[in-house]
């Protein structure tokens, strides 16, 4: 295990964070929650951010600030899928599988939301647990399995994540 | 702009996006917070700046009377709304998007062959676990063209058909296929043995025997525990005594269908062929494996 500067690795999977940020815009517009600003990226930290009005809705909380898990994760699949079979099965190298493999991997690192994503659903699932909301429930797990997830991003959890999804799923597929 | 009162205190003309609404009454900032907003959080109830439509939530501008555009329920000028846009969805940001779906759907199609190659590998397993070779070698055929570039698809579409040949008895053809898989496959016992198999074939069909038991020979060094690579060079003495009448290839002949029947004495196919060499060796008549089975069908008997 080393130490890469978080602002190198923010560059070498900029297209995580990209794709990250635009998950937030998505759900923002789906849910009808106004937004006020965007940063797609930047050399700084957070990388990128997205600032929209705040709801009281849970469930549009809960869809905004998870919006990553869902959005990153499924992209990292579809783009890791065609490449998975030529470079694992076949043993055919080329470099439009390694860019994908990148690309996919890239994507599905930044899948998790952030500790302040986490904060957002955690402060409303406290008022919404009262009312026995099953969702409110769930997210207490949930928002723990966050917060110890982007501590272990020293140790390269983050990318063990993007292969397991980008990677492992097709290999448990396909065998 | 527009302008309302608080219903609570004497404060008149105020923006209305000074003033906050709270059950339908408008009420001034300072009295919401100093009277109510306590109690708006205990009891629920809800609180909310009425927007001016006339003024840009964004940037402040006072449209005068002109009703604003909306977005997401906040008035905004055109300016900002070009801004938001424009920061929302930039140029780049759509390019990128559009650049990652092209290239995704392009891989899908231009990868899609190894998928269907995948699938066409898997069927060719499948049927030659079941024995249905012709099938297996017609999936290893398509597996094979379209995945060209890979030479162990040809290895393995070649061994396939090698070993359909050699059921169908087309023992030339077979060798040659077999040769072809193992040039790709290289070390691989299956394969040797196969061609072993093949030789011996082409041996007995040229009536070349001397050729039919070195490759017998060759199988019983590649497993000395396999009855049914005894029972072969058994064969192949027996042919070569009926050929050429030397007593040592009967005597040969008798000792290695001993030594299969020893090995394994219940296998059918074993049985069979020691029968079929006693056969011919007794009768002198050399006779192939097959039509001995069709002229005594519950085995020969010697009178």
């Amino acid at each position: 295990m080393f130490f890469i500067p978080g602002q190198i690795i923010s560059l070498l999977s900029f297209p995580g964070i990209i794709v990250h940020e635009f998950a937030h815009l998505l759900f923002c517009r789906l849910r009808k929650v106004a937004i006020l600003d965007v940063c797609y990226f930047r050399f700084d930290n957070p990388a990128g951010y997205v600032i929209h009005e705040r709801t009281d809705n849970f469930y549009t909380t809960f869809l905004v600030s998870m919006g990553p898990f869902f959005v990153n994760t499924l992209l990292c699949l579809l783009i890791c899928l065609p490449a998975y079979m030529p470079i694992k099965f076949f043993d055919i190298e080329h470099p439009l599988s390694y860019g994908l493999i990148w690309l996919g991997v890239s994507i599905g690192m930044h899948a998790i939301p952030s500790n302040q994503d986490a904060s957002n659903i955690y402060e409303q699932a406290k008022e919404k647990v009262k009312e026995r909301n099953i969702l409110a429930l769930i997210s207490f797990p949930l928002v723990g399995i966050i917060y110890v997830f982007n501590l272990l991003r020293f140790f390269w959890v983050d990318v063990i994540y993007g292969v397991a999804i980008g990677i492992g799923i097709p290999s448990l597929i396909f065998g | 702009m527009r302008y309302r009162d608080c219903s609570k205190c004497d404060s008149s003309h105020l923006p209305q996006n000074e003033t906050v609404t709270l059950d339908g009454e408008v009420y001034c900032n300072k009295c919401y917070q100093e009277v109510y907003s306590d109690k708006v959080l205990a009891q629920g109830m809800v609180a909310y700046t009425d927007f001016d439509p006339t003024v840009c939530a964004t940037c402040g501008t006072d449209a005068g009377s002109m009703i604003l555009s909306e977005n997401f329920g906040r008035p905004i000028c055109d300016d900002c709304a070009k801004k938001l846009k424009d920061k929302i969805m930039p140029l780049w940001v759509k390019a990128f998007f559009a650049a990652i779906i092209a290239i995704v759907v392009f891989s899908f199609f231009y990868n899609w062959r190894f998928y269907q190659s995948y699938s066409n590998i898997k069927k060719a397993n499948a049927a030659f676990a079941k024995g249905d070779y012709e099938k297996a070698t017609a999936y290893a055929k398509d597996a094979s063209e379209e995945v060209p570039e890979l030479e162990e698809l040809k290895g393995i579409k070649s061994f396939y058909k090698g070993v359909f040949l050699l059921i169908k008895d087309k023992s030339v053809e077979a060798l040659e296929e077999l040769r072809n898989s193992k040039r790709v496959l290289q070390d691989n016992v299956a394969i040797d043995n196969l061609i072993n198999k093949a030789k011996m074939g082409v041996g007995f069909d040229s009536k070349n025997y001397e050729l039919f038991l070195a490759a017998a020979k060759e199988n019983v060094e590649l497993d000395t525990a396999n009855a049914q690579a005894f029972v072969a060079v058994a064969s192949a003495y027996s042919c070569i005594y009926v050929d050429k009448g030397q007593d040592s290839a009967k005597k040969f002949a008798y000792e290695y269908a001993q030594k299969a029947l020893a090995l394994d004495s219940t296998d059918k196919d074993i049985k069979e062929y020691a029968n079929l060499v006693d056969y011919r060796i007794s009768n002198k008549t050399i006779i192939k494996h097959d039509d001995f089975i069709k002229h005594f069908p519950n085995g020969w008997t010697k009178k």
